[in-house]
Protein backbone atom coordinates (compact mmCIF):
# COMPACT_ATOMS: atom_id res chain seq x y z
CA UNK A 1 0.00 0.00 0.00
CA UNK A 2 1.00 3.92 -0.83
CA UNK A 3 2.42 5.15 2.49
CA UNK A 4 0.70 8.02 2.11
CA UNK A 5 -2.71 5.76 3.07
CA UNK A 6 -1.14 3.35 6.01
CA UNK A 7 -0.77 5.37 8.19
CA UNK A 8 -2.47 6.33 12.28
CA UNK A 9 -3.96 9.14 10.93
CA UNK A 10 -5.59 7.71 7.98
CA UNK A 11 -7.45 5.72 10.68
CA UNK A 12 -8.14 8.65 12.78
CA UNK A 13 -10.07 10.39 9.90
CA UNK A 14 -12.23 7.60 9.39
CA UNK A 15 -12.60 7.34 12.76
CA UNK A 16 -13.42 11.47 13.03
CA UNK A 17 -15.96 11.13 9.88
CA UNK A 18 -17.73 8.41 11.22
CA UNK A 19 -18.52 9.86 14.89
CA UNK A 20 -19.51 13.02 12.98
CA UNK A 21 -22.19 10.92 10.74
CA UNK A 22 -22.94 9.28 14.58
CA UNK A 23 -23.61 13.01 15.81
CA UNK A 24 -25.41 14.10 12.36
CA UNK A 25 -27.80 11.17 13.21
CA UNK A 26 -28.37 11.36 16.76
CA UNK A 27 -28.94 15.32 15.80
CA UNK A 28 -31.83 14.98 13.25
CA UNK A 29 -33.54 12.14 14.31
CA UNK A 30 -34.29 13.64 18.52
CA UNK A 31 -38.00 13.86 18.30
CA UNK A 32 -39.29 12.33 21.40
CA UNK A 33 -38.53 14.64 24.51
CA UNK A 34 -37.24 11.70 26.28
CA UNK A 35 -35.01 10.80 23.65
CA UNK A 36 -33.07 14.62 23.88
CA UNK A 37 -31.52 14.85 26.73
CA UNK A 38 -29.51 11.32 26.46
CA UNK A 39 -29.09 11.96 22.71
CA UNK A 40 -27.51 15.61 22.78
CA UNK A 41 -25.30 14.29 25.84
CA UNK A 42 -23.69 11.97 23.56
CA UNK A 43 -23.40 14.54 20.84
CA UNK A 44 -21.33 16.51 23.29
CA UNK A 45 -19.34 13.63 24.30
CA UNK A 46 -18.66 12.30 20.78
CA UNK A 47 -18.06 16.07 19.73
CA UNK A 48 -14.82 15.82 22.72
CA UNK A 49 -13.76 12.38 21.45
CA UNK A 50 -13.33 14.25 18.24
CA UNK A 51 -11.47 16.84 19.66
CA UNK A 52 -9.41 14.68 21.38
CA UNK A 53 -8.48 12.50 17.75
CA UNK A 54 -8.03 15.56 15.87
CA UNK A 55 -5.78 17.42 18.29
CA UNK A 56 -3.70 14.55 19.84
CA UNK A 57 -2.79 13.17 16.46
CA UNK A 58 -3.37 15.93 13.61
CA UNK A 59 -1.73 18.54 15.73
CA UNK A 60 0.95 16.24 16.67
CA UNK A 61 -0.38 16.67 20.45
CA UNK A 62 0.95 13.15 21.04
CA UNK A 63 4.45 13.82 20.45
CA UNK A 64 4.56 17.27 21.81
CA UNK A 65 6.22 18.52 25.17
CA UNK A 66 4.34 17.47 28.03
CA UNK A 67 3.75 21.37 29.19
CA UNK A 68 1.84 21.64 26.53
CA UNK A 69 -0.53 18.31 26.18
CA UNK A 70 -1.23 19.61 30.08
CA UNK A 71 -2.26 22.91 28.80
CA UNK A 72 -4.38 21.75 25.89
CA UNK A 73 -5.99 18.46 27.48
CA UNK A 74 -6.98 21.29 30.58
CA UNK A 75 -8.72 23.08 28.07
CA UNK A 76 -11.26 20.16 26.66
CA UNK A 77 -11.66 18.78 29.69
CA UNK A 78 -12.75 21.69 31.94
CA UNK A 79 -14.59 22.96 28.31
CA UNK A 80 -16.26 19.35 28.06
CA UNK A 81 -17.35 20.00 31.81
CA UNK A 82 -18.92 23.20 31.62
CA UNK A 83 -20.39 22.25 28.32
CA UNK A 84 -22.27 19.08 29.88
CA UNK A 85 -23.09 20.75 32.84
CA UNK A 86 -24.61 24.00 31.77
CA UNK A 87 -26.47 21.70 28.94
CA UNK A 88 -27.94 19.19 31.63
CA UNK A 89 -28.39 21.87 34.27
CA UNK A 90 -31.52 23.00 32.04
CA UNK A 91 -33.28 20.00 31.29
CA UNK A 92 -36.56 19.44 32.79
CA UNK B 1 18.73 20.97 3.21
CA UNK B 2 16.47 19.85 0.23
CA UNK B 3 14.95 16.33 0.24
CA UNK B 4 15.40 16.09 4.27
CA UNK B 5 13.35 13.61 5.85
CA UNK B 6 13.33 15.97 8.99
CA UNK B 7 11.34 18.05 11.33
CA UNK B 8 11.66 21.65 12.23
CA UNK B 9 13.54 20.96 15.43
CA UNK B 10 15.33 17.67 14.21
CA UNK B 11 16.90 20.11 11.67
CA UNK B 12 19.21 22.48 13.71
CA UNK B 13 19.61 19.67 16.38
CA UNK B 14 22.99 18.21 16.80
CA UNK B 15 22.74 14.14 16.08
CA UNK B 16 23.14 13.38 19.97
CA UNK B 17 20.20 14.71 20.84
CA UNK B 18 18.08 13.67 18.11
CA UNK B 19 18.02 10.22 19.34
CA UNK B 20 17.51 11.63 23.03
CA UNK B 21 14.29 14.56 22.62
CA UNK B 22 11.44 12.88 20.91
CA UNK B 23 9.10 15.67 22.07
CA UNK B 24 8.51 18.55 19.91
CA UNK B 25 6.26 21.23 18.89
CA UNK B 26 4.69 21.31 15.94
CA UNK B 27 5.79 24.79 14.62
CA UNK B 28 7.09 27.81 16.05
CA UNK B 29 6.33 28.53 20.50
CA UNK B 30 4.61 31.85 19.58
CA UNK B 31 2.42 29.96 16.38
CA UNK B 32 1.09 27.72 19.81
CA UNK B 33 0.75 30.93 22.41
CA UNK B 34 -1.77 32.36 19.50
CA UNK B 35 -3.40 29.32 18.95
CA UNK B 36 -4.08 28.85 22.92
CA UNK B 37 -5.27 32.09 23.12
CA UNK B 38 -7.88 31.69 20.40
CA UNK B 39 -9.12 28.40 22.37
CA UNK B 40 -9.52 30.20 25.43
CA UNK B 41 -11.47 33.12 23.55
CA UNK B 42 -13.62 30.33 21.90
CA UNK B 43 -14.50 28.37 24.78
CA UNK B 44 -15.68 31.53 26.48
CA UNK B 45 -18.11 31.87 23.68
CA UNK B 46 -19.16 28.30 23.61
CA UNK B 47 -20.10 28.75 27.31
CA UNK B 48 -21.81 32.48 27.03
CA UNK B 49 -23.94 30.67 24.46
CA UNK B 50 -24.96 27.52 26.49
CA UNK B 51 -25.61 29.93 29.66
CA UNK B 52 -27.85 32.27 27.31
CA UNK B 53 -29.49 29.21 25.92
CA UNK B 54 -30.39 27.80 29.49
CA UNK B 55 -32.38 31.51 29.97
CA UNK B 56 -34.50 31.09 26.60
CA UNK B 57 -34.38 27.01 25.70
CA UNK B 58 -37.58 27.45 23.62
CA UNK B 59 -36.53 30.39 21.61
CA UNK B 60 -33.21 28.46 20.96
CA UNK B 61 -34.90 25.18 20.03
CA UNK B 62 -37.23 26.99 17.73
CA UNK B 63 -34.45 29.41 16.06
CA UNK B 64 -32.91 26.40 15.52
CA UNK B 65 -35.31 24.15 13.55
CA UNK B 66 -34.55 26.98 10.32
CA UNK B 67 -30.55 25.80 9.92
CA UNK B 68 -29.76 23.34 7.60
CA UNK B 69 -28.37 20.23 9.44
CA UNK B 70 -27.29 18.68 5.66
CA UNK B 71 -25.12 22.07 5.54
CA UNK B 72 -23.48 21.41 8.60
CA UNK B 73 -22.45 18.32 8.30
CA UNK B 74 -21.05 18.04 4.67
CA UNK B 75 -18.88 21.37 5.75
CA UNK B 76 -17.78 19.58 8.89
CA UNK B 77 -16.59 16.18 6.98
CA UNK B 78 -14.96 18.70 4.48
CA UNK B 79 -13.00 20.41 6.90
CA UNK B 80 -12.14 16.57 8.48
CA UNK B 81 -10.73 15.78 4.87
CA UNK B 82 -8.79 18.74 4.92
CA UNK B 83 -7.12 18.53 7.93
CA UNK B 84 -6.34 14.50 7.05
CA UNK B 85 -4.85 16.11 4.04
CA UNK B 86 -2.60 18.84 5.36
CA UNK B 87 -1.44 16.24 8.21
CA UNK B 88 -0.45 13.75 5.26
CA UNK B 89 1.13 16.75 3.42
CA UNK B 90 3.23 17.75 6.37
CA UNK B 91 4.12 14.23 6.71
CA UNK B 92 5.72 13.83 3.47
CA UNK B 93 7.15 17.29 3.49
CA UNK B 94 9.59 16.01 6.45
CA UNK B 95 10.81 12.83 3.59
CA UNK B 96 10.44 15.13 0.70
CA UNK B 97 8.96 18.59 0.80
CA UNK B 98 8.10 18.54 -2.89
CA UNK B 99 6.00 15.81 -2.34
CA UNK B 100 3.51 17.84 0.24
CA UNK B 101 2.30 20.18 -2.52
CA UNK B 102 -0.75 18.35 -3.73
CA UNK B 103 -2.10 17.33 -0.33
CA UNK B 104 -1.96 20.95 0.66
CA UNK B 105 -3.75 21.92 -2.68
CA UNK B 106 -6.55 19.44 -2.15
CA UNK B 107 -6.95 20.62 1.63
CA UNK B 108 -7.20 24.20 0.36
CA UNK B 109 -9.85 22.66 -2.29
CA UNK B 110 -11.57 21.43 0.57
CA UNK B 111 -11.21 24.90 2.36
CA UNK B 112 -12.49 26.92 -0.42
CA UNK B 113 -15.89 24.19 -0.28
CA UNK B 114 -16.47 25.12 2.89
CA UNK B 115 -16.86 28.92 2.00
CA UNK B 116 -18.77 28.24 -0.69
CA UNK B 117 -21.10 26.13 1.39
CA UNK B 118 -21.28 28.95 4.16
CA UNK B 119 -21.97 31.97 1.21
CA UNK B 120 -25.18 29.73 0.24
CA UNK B 121 -26.25 28.85 3.73
CA UNK B 122 -25.84 32.86 4.39
CA UNK B 123 -27.63 33.67 1.35
CA UNK B 124 -30.96 30.92 2.05
CA UNK B 125 -30.91 33.04 5.69
CA UNK B 126 -31.14 36.18 4.73
CA UNK B 127 -33.17 35.71 1.90
CA UNK B 128 -36.04 34.40 4.56
CA UNK B 129 -35.44 37.41 6.39
CA UNK B 130 -33.32 35.93 9.05
CA UNK B 131 -30.15 38.37 9.88
CA UNK B 132 -27.74 39.21 12.96
CA UNK B 133 -30.88 40.75 14.62
CA UNK B 134 -33.38 38.69 14.15
CA UNK B 135 -32.76 37.32 17.45
CA UNK B 136 -30.15 36.17 20.55
CA UNK B 137 -29.69 32.93 18.94
CA UNK B 138 -29.09 34.12 15.31
CA UNK B 139 -26.79 36.88 16.80
CA UNK B 140 -24.47 34.33 18.04
CA UNK B 141 -25.22 32.53 14.93
CA UNK B 142 -23.84 35.23 12.69
CA UNK B 143 -21.40 35.80 15.30
CA UNK B 144 -19.88 32.49 15.65
CA UNK B 145 -19.68 31.06 12.34
CA UNK B 146 -18.34 34.71 10.84
CA UNK B 147 -15.83 34.56 13.23
CA UNK B 148 -14.81 31.23 11.81
CA UNK B 149 -15.30 32.13 8.49
CA UNK B 150 -13.00 34.65 9.12
CA UNK B 151 -10.48 31.70 10.30
CA UNK B 152 -11.13 29.92 7.76
CA UNK B 153 -10.01 32.56 5.20
CA UNK B 154 -6.74 33.22 7.05
CA UNK B 155 -6.15 29.48 7.21
CA UNK B 156 -6.51 29.56 3.19
CA UNK B 157 -4.17 32.31 3.06
CA UNK B 158 -1.79 30.01 5.18
CA UNK B 159 -2.40 27.40 3.14
CA UNK B 160 -1.52 29.03 0.03
CA UNK B 161 1.79 30.02 1.73
CA UNK B 162 2.31 26.54 2.56
CA UNK B 163 1.82 25.33 -1.06
CA UNK B 164 4.15 28.58 -2.55
CA UNK B 165 6.89 27.06 0.21
CA UNK B 166 6.67 23.61 -1.70
CA UNK B 167 7.64 24.38 -5.16
CA UNK B 168 10.91 26.36 -3.67
CA UNK B 169 13.94 24.59 -4.91
CA UNK B 170 15.75 24.55 -1.36
CA UNK B 171 13.63 25.00 1.26
CA UNK B 172 15.25 24.86 4.72
CA UNK B 173 14.25 24.37 8.55
CA UNK B 174 12.25 27.37 8.78
CA UNK B 175 10.02 26.56 5.55
CA UNK B 176 9.54 23.04 7.74
CA UNK B 177 8.70 24.89 10.40
CA UNK B 178 6.34 27.55 8.92
CA UNK B 179 4.48 24.67 7.60
CA UNK B 180 4.22 22.74 10.93
CA UNK B 181 2.82 26.05 12.10
CA UNK B 182 0.70 26.78 9.59
CA UNK B 183 -0.77 22.99 9.64
CA UNK B 184 -1.75 23.57 13.24
CA UNK B 185 -3.53 26.56 12.41
CA UNK B 186 -5.62 25.18 10.04
CA UNK B 187 -6.35 22.13 12.43
CA UNK B 188 -7.33 24.40 15.19
CA UNK B 189 -10.13 25.91 12.76
CA UNK B 190 -11.49 22.22 12.03
CA UNK B 191 -11.42 21.68 15.98
CA UNK B 192 -13.69 24.54 16.74
CA UNK B 193 -16.05 24.01 13.73
CA UNK B 194 -16.22 20.51 15.45
CA UNK B 195 -17.66 22.12 18.21
CA UNK B 196 -19.80 24.71 16.67
CA UNK B 197 -21.85 22.31 14.23
CA UNK B 198 -23.21 20.39 17.51
CA UNK B 199 -23.71 23.24 19.36
CA UNK B 200 -25.78 24.99 17.13
CA UNK B 201 -27.09 22.39 14.86
CA UNK B 202 -27.52 19.45 16.48
CA UNK B 203 -28.37 19.56 20.24
CA UNK B 204 -32.12 20.46 21.68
Amino acid sequence: MREWLVDRTTFVWLLSMLATSLSWFLGVNQEPAVLNATASASIILITFFKMYLVMGNFMELRGAPWSLRILCGTWMAVLCACMLTLYCLVLP
Amino acid sequence: MENSPLSSTDAHMPAKVKSVAKKHIPGEPGVWLFLLGDMVIFGLFFVVFLYHRGQDVSLYLESQRALDQNIGIVNTLLLLTSSWFVVTGVRMARKDVSRAGVWIALAFGCGVGFVINKFFEYQAKLRTGITLFTNDFYMYYYIFTGLHLWHVILGLGILAYMWHLTRLKSPDSQSIAFLEGGASFWHLVDVLWIILFPLLYLLR
